[in-house]
């Protein structure tokens, strides 16, 4: 049979979202020190 | 956008950029094999394996003995500085990082542990922050130079969207040790005074849990997100290919559904249904009858929404194994 097609959109995510690896705000902390692993994951997921 | 001119000439002169490169290689060559470094190297490679801080006498003295860091860094700043003299354009080969009051050199890394030198600058228009990241890591750190202050977080009740978080201030000066191990403890750096050195030793684990965000002192989460780069690398492939619309990768990304963080798996579901329904709808209905499955509830209720804005999903054969 022929399955309908479900736009991605529709689905809902989970209650609690989860951004991906470094996303963290950190718009209200002082010293953005949590840049250097942001920096090993382009690193490492381009290559070079 | 203005090149300065010597910078302009070293682009075009690859011999030179060779050359400097070359400088800089036997430079990292040189520290590493002074005796003191690459005894220190060694146990940096047991720890990344698992070892404990204290069963490596080498690290684990690095870490305690403001003279022993202070010395290994002070030959650091000759093995590299001394090039650098001679060659001012020529680049560390090392990861670093410098921008908006905080810089870091990564001195070795081994696996999932790192040690590294980070600077904190006094910021003239410091506020406070309101809200503090916890990640799932274990932090070493001994100050070199410089003082200042830093907040000690510790998750102490609760879960969720809110947890009860009890926060202690620390004055930092040289010679100062924190230590902050996994992700329900958090340190953050306060206001400096001038600059202050810090020598860090992290490790991450294989797989690391969830990096959050809690607000402070509230404990509400206003944000969370993975700790994990190969699980978030695995996120956005899967975003690609759904993008793409490769019905082809509706196996491959189904079979991510099983296992691993519950928000990857979500994800893998949602990508595994918008790219082939009939495959989707039978992954789905077998996380959504097993029980102990975290996302057994979330798939219950998904299953019922698509079912109601689909009918004709319902008139499909018995399920059968995805």
């Amino acid at each position: 049979m022929d399955f309908p097609k479900i736009d991605l959109a529709a689905i809902p995510g989970l209650e609690t979202a989860t951004g991906v690896f470094g996303s963290v705000a950190q718009s209200a902390v002082s010293y953005d020190d949590t840049v250097v692993a942001v920096m090993v994951y382009i690193y490492e997921s381009v290559p070079v | 956008m203005h090149v300065r001119p010597e910078i302009a000439a070293l682009r075009s002169d690859k011999a030179k950029q060779a050359r400097l490169r070359d400088a800089m290689d036997a430079a990292q060559a040189r520290w590493r094999a002074r005796p003191q470094v690459a005894q220190v190297l060694a146990d940096l490679k047991c720890y990344a394996a698992g070892a404990e801080l204290d069963s490596l006498a080498r690290l684990n003295e690095l870490l305690g003995s403001f003279e022993h860091a202070e010395a290994l860094v002070a030959q650091w700043c000759r093995d590299f500085l001394g090039p650098l003299r001679h060659e001012p354009l020529a680049q560390v080969p090392l990861r670093h990082h410098y921008g908006q009051g905080f810089a870091t050199m990564q001195l070795a890394s081994e696996g999932g542990a790192a040690l590294s030198l980070a600077v904190y600058e006094e910021k003239a228009d410091f506020t406070p922050p309101r809200s503090a990241v916890f990640s799932d890591r274990e932090l070493h750190e001994l100050v070199l130079a410089g003082s200042g202050g830093a907040s000690i977080h510790q998750v102490r009740g609760g879960h969720g969207a809110r947890v009860r978080i009890e926060s202690e201030r620390r004055a930092l000066r040289a010679g100062s040790r924190l230590a902050i191990i996994g992700g329900h403890a958090a340190r953050q750096i306060g206001q400096v005074a001038g600059q202050m050195v810090i020598l860090q030793l992290t490790r991450v684990p294989d797989r690391p849990g969830l990096t959050r965000e809690y607000a402070i002192p509230s404990g509400e989460l206003p944000m969370q997100s993975s700790g994990d780069k190969r699980a978030s690398q695995c996120e956005m492939a899967m975003a690609v290919l759904g993008a793409m619309e490769r019905r082809d990768a509706a196996g491959a990304i189904a079979e991510m559904a099983q296992s691993g963080p519950d928000h990857l798996r979500w994800e893998a579901l949602r990508h595994t249904l918008a790219l082939d329904s009939g495959r989707g709808m039978r992954r789905l209905e077998r996380i959504a009858s097993e029980a102990g499955d975290p996302l057994a509830e979330p798939a219950r209720r998904l299953h019922a929404q698509l079912l109601a804005a689909h009918p004709q999903l319902a008139d499909r054969e018995a399920p059968c194994p995805a």
